[in-house]
């Protein structure tokens, strides 16, 4: 049984009160949404909280849920809504700059091979992600990351799958940038 | 143009839309070099890998039937009655005997209200 058919099953025990379909639910989307957080934030801390509170709003609106099998889209709408309150609440956006300017002005010398390695690049494109504004990241985060297809992407955003791409396109070229920014370039790292 | 890019970087193209995409590729120096751009982003992109987070637990309280606002007004009623009573233990005879009752027995009632649910999530 996949994931979303699995889902589903769980979902119409959750409906007559069955707590541990509740929690197996749960346990089975928990590392996609706390990974979905975490990108968005770039802090796990943040992405933790994003977690719990996805969770309470799940559990308590569950039961309005009439179509199964929409779980997923309704799930990644609610991470999403959440990541966006979380990020007003705590101008996470702009610690998020502070601290990508600090990584810039790091002395490349003190470290010249490890300064590329996958973590470290990981956690360049990580900041650099912040950067974007949220509409574009959200989009790369759904498309890179949890692989929805353009048409999933638009129902769970209730957008039109032409607004998904364009929003994709310019946030891949706008991470570029903030990238070659950073000195993450083709001739430092690939070629 | 934009969205024929998006669509050939991520495979969301039809075999006749791949094929003709791919002979404007071959004509536009331009269109190619953009093209391989995106997908030098897609590969920083996939550096970041996917992490298996803690166990964690997910506290969730009942929501409340009544208003808020009742809530509030029972409260200080309840701890009204808690210190003019609580304070002063009173001793009820019933047909089972004699029962000690205070203010904390007021407190307990509420406590149900305010029930809590723990769930505990690990990653599958």
């Amino acid at each position: 049984m996949n994931l979303e058919k699995h889902s589903e099953h769980l979902i119409g025990k959750a409906h007559v009160g069955n707590q541990q379909a509740i929690n197996e639910l749960f346990s089975l989307w928990y590392e996609r949404v706390y990974n979905m957080a975490w990108k968005y934030f770039g802090e796990e801390e943040v992405a933790m909280d994003v977690c719990q509170q996805t969770f309470v709003t799940v559990h308590r609106k569950l039961h309005h849920l009439e179509d199964a099998s929409k779980f997923k889209y309704w799930l990644y709408r609610t991470v999403i809504n959440q990541c966006h309150m979380e990020s007003r609440k705590r101008k996470t956006l702009h610690q998020a700059q502070e601290k990508f300017i600090q990584r810039q002005f790091q002395p490349v010398q003190e470290q010249p091979d490890e300064i590329y390695h996958r973590t470290e690049r990981s956690k360049v494109v990580l900041a650099a992600l912040q950067q974007l504004p949220e509409e574009q990241r959200t989009i790369i985060l759904m498309k890179e990351y949890e692989d929805l297809t353009f048409r999933e992407i638009a129902e769970t955003l209730g957008i039109s799958e032409g607004t998904a791409k364009s929003r994709l396109y310019y946030g891949l070229k706008n991470l570029r940038n903030i990238l070659l920014n950073n000195r993450i370039t083709k001739e430092y790292n690939y070629e | 143009m934009n969205e024929q890019l998006i669509d050939y970087l991520y495979g969301e193209m039809t075999t006749t839309q791949r094929a003709d995409f791919e002979a404007q590729l071959a004509n536009n120096p331009t269109l190619k070099a953009e093209l391989s751009e995106l997908q030098f982003t897609r590969r920083l992109l996939s550096d970041v890998q996917q992490v298996r987070p803690s166990n964690t637990t997910v506290t969730i309280r009942a929501t409340p039937t009544i208003p808020m606002s009742w809530i509030k007004w029972m409260a200080v009623a309840a701890s009204l009655i808690a210190f003019v009573w609580g304070t002063q233990p009173r001793i009820q005879f019933q047909n089972t005997g004699a029962v000690i009752v205070s203010g904390i027995t007021t407190w307990q009632m509420m406590s149900k209200y305010f029930s809590v649910l723990q769930l505990r999530i690990a990653p599958r």
